[in-house]
């Protein structure tokens, strides 16, 4: 009985906001309590998948390829020589082929069907005729829906801005496949595939980040508790930590040894600061040149280039009660990246804050 | 004897020829693992530490062969093994009332530390798997009723049975 009480006097405002998705580059809203439960490492060409509560039984799967890379079948000395001689005779590219999206769709479907026969269930499939959406039409998509081992309804499409091709769709394995229309609608309503002002927003578990586009996922860590994305560009590194039992943790550490003993470089040299966040929480950050030990370090993750590797540090951490957790971003950066890490920690939402006004 | 004949020989045999090891099923699907209820083994005594932990005193099994008692004698060994959970453990050991399911577990524990409920899903199942695999608990399909007996509650009685015959 005490425990029952306990855990209503702490339990969190019930979450009424939708789930953001967000990975590389691709980003949607789903409903609350929808959660990426796979996904690949690959920006060019790759895959997400998000799953509903239990009770649902329903998952969203989100597929992209370049549409550029899925004309070449093997590189020949015409596709190295071809762009640097046009460009050296100032002459256009040539016109790209659009892809084609039925065949592209038909393939996906005709490896269902099969699934379907081997299970020895009926399968049809609706295809409807394709169209132009977005701004100015930038996009060109075809719907449909398909009924076998479960349901799915979706909709493939080029974008001609990104030059990706996104085949997104909802599936319900169970026998309750009402939510399929409200699902797909609010997925397609919302559904982007490239980022935004240069930046892709990656979202997943409460995290939300916005990192620039030029660099690339290359090591993550998703586990109950503790998520970690790594990202790179040519020398530079940046870090992103988010930890759960935020109040378990602070009760054996304050979040200055926590932050010292989580942090990826020696902070002896450098001072910790704090300020406050938008959001209201008090951030410990320090900044400065890394020592000679991390330079080594980064000159090693450089490929040993002198003039791309990172030398100084910028780090900060800061908890979030609403949430109950620890937020972390560290950059590692040449000297003329300093203002990055201010924008990476201001684009981080821990909570919302009209959740919180609530 | 509930269990059959045919049965019972897999078992016994099955500790020394595996392949005729009887597996659990593995096509138990996500939905029929929420709905079963773990429920603690009886043998077990525990109480709560100052820190938000809780030590559980797990008796030593007694099968070890004909020497054990002359072992014991001689040796003197502890009677119980001390296992400490963390908060959050003795959280979800606390629920495991052989009333609630896996699932409701998953809810309150998602709550009351404010995760995501696929990342507690993950936790607790994992954990109460590891408990399952010491015998620590048992898992019922109903709520636990009057002569509703799982694996435990005959693994427990059983050991109670062999520390008294030790004893004695």
């Amino acid at each position: 009985m005490s425990l029952q009480t306990q855990s209503v006097e702490k339990s969190v405002i019930p979450q009424i906001e939708p789930s953001v998705i967000g990975w590389q580059g691709v980003r949607c809203l789903l409903p609350p309590d929808w959660n990426l439960s796979g996904f690949s490492m690959e920006y060019e060409e790759g895959y997400i998948r998000i799953d509903a509560p239990l009770e649902k039984a329903m998952t969203v799967q989100i597929r992209w390829l370049d549409a550029s890379k899925q004309k070449q079948s093997f590189p020949s000395l015409y596709t190295y020589i071809a762009p640097k001689m046009r460009a050296l005779l100032h002459k256009p590219d040539p016109p790209v082929t659009p892809p084609d999206l039925k065949a592209t769709l038909d393939k996906m479907l005709k490896e269902t069907e099969k699934q379907a026969q081997k299970e020895k269930m009926l399968f049809e499939s609706n295809l409807k005729p394709e169209q132009r959406e977005g701004e100015e039409g930038v996009r060109r998509s075809i719907n449909f829906s398909w009924n076998g081992i479960g349901r799915g309804q979706g909709k493939i499409y080029h974008c001609t801005h990104c030059n990706r091709v996104v085949m997104a769709q909802v599936l319900a394995i169970g026998k309750d496949r009402s939510f399929i229309p409200e699902v797909a609608s609010q997925l397609f309503a919302t559904l982007q595939d490239h980022s935004i002002d240069g930046r892709n927003l990656w979202a997943l578990y409460g995290l939300q980040i916005e990192i620039p586009e030029n660099f690339r996922l290359t090591e993550q860590k998703v586990f109950s508790g503790h998520l970690r994305l790594v990202f790179h560009n040519k020398g530079e590194k940046i870090i992103v930590d988010r930890w759960g039992l935020a109040d378990t943790v602070m009760k054996r550490l304050s979040l200055e040894d926590w932050f010292r003993n989580q942090t990826q470089t020696s902070l002896k040299n450098l001072e910790l600061q704090q300020s406050a966040l938008p959001s209201g929480h008090s951030l410990l950050f320090a900044k400065g040149p890394l020592g000679l030990l991390s330079k080594i370090q980064a000159l090693r993750d450089s490929s040993g280039l002198p003039g791309r590797f990172a030398s100084q540090y910028a780090g900060g951490v800061w908890e979030c009660p609403e949430t109950n957790r620890i937020y972390s971003v560290q950059y590692w950066h040449r000297t003329n990246n300093a203002s990055l890490w201010d924008d990476l920690v201001q684009s981080c939402n821990c909570h919302s804050y009209d959740q919180e006004q609530e | 004897m509930g269990v059959p004949l045919k049965t019972r020989l897999y078992y016994g045999l099955g500790k020394h020829l595996p392949f005729l090891k009887i597996h659990p099923p593995s096509d138990i699907d996500r939905q029929a693992a929420m709905i079963l209820r773990p429920g603690r083994n009886t043998i077990l005594t525990w109480e709560k530490l100052e820190t938000g932990g809780t030590m559980l005193n797990v008796p030593f099994s007694p099968r070890l062969g004909r020497l054990t008692p002359l072992v014991v004698k001689w040796l003197k060994p502890p009677s119980h093994r001390r296992v400490e959970l963390d908060e959050v453990g003795s959280f979800v050991w606390e629920l495991c009332d052989g009333q609630r399911t896996i699932e409701t577990i998953v809810q309150q524990t998602s709550k009351h530390y404010k995760m995501h409920r696929r990342e507690a899903e993950v936790s607790v199942t994992s954990f109460l798997q590891m408990l399952h695999e010491r015998n620590f608990i048992a898992f019922y399909k109903m709520g636990r009723k009057k002569g509703n007996r799982a694996s435990a509650d005959l693994e427990s009685e059983r050991l109670e049975t062999q520390i008294a015959e030790n004893e004695t």
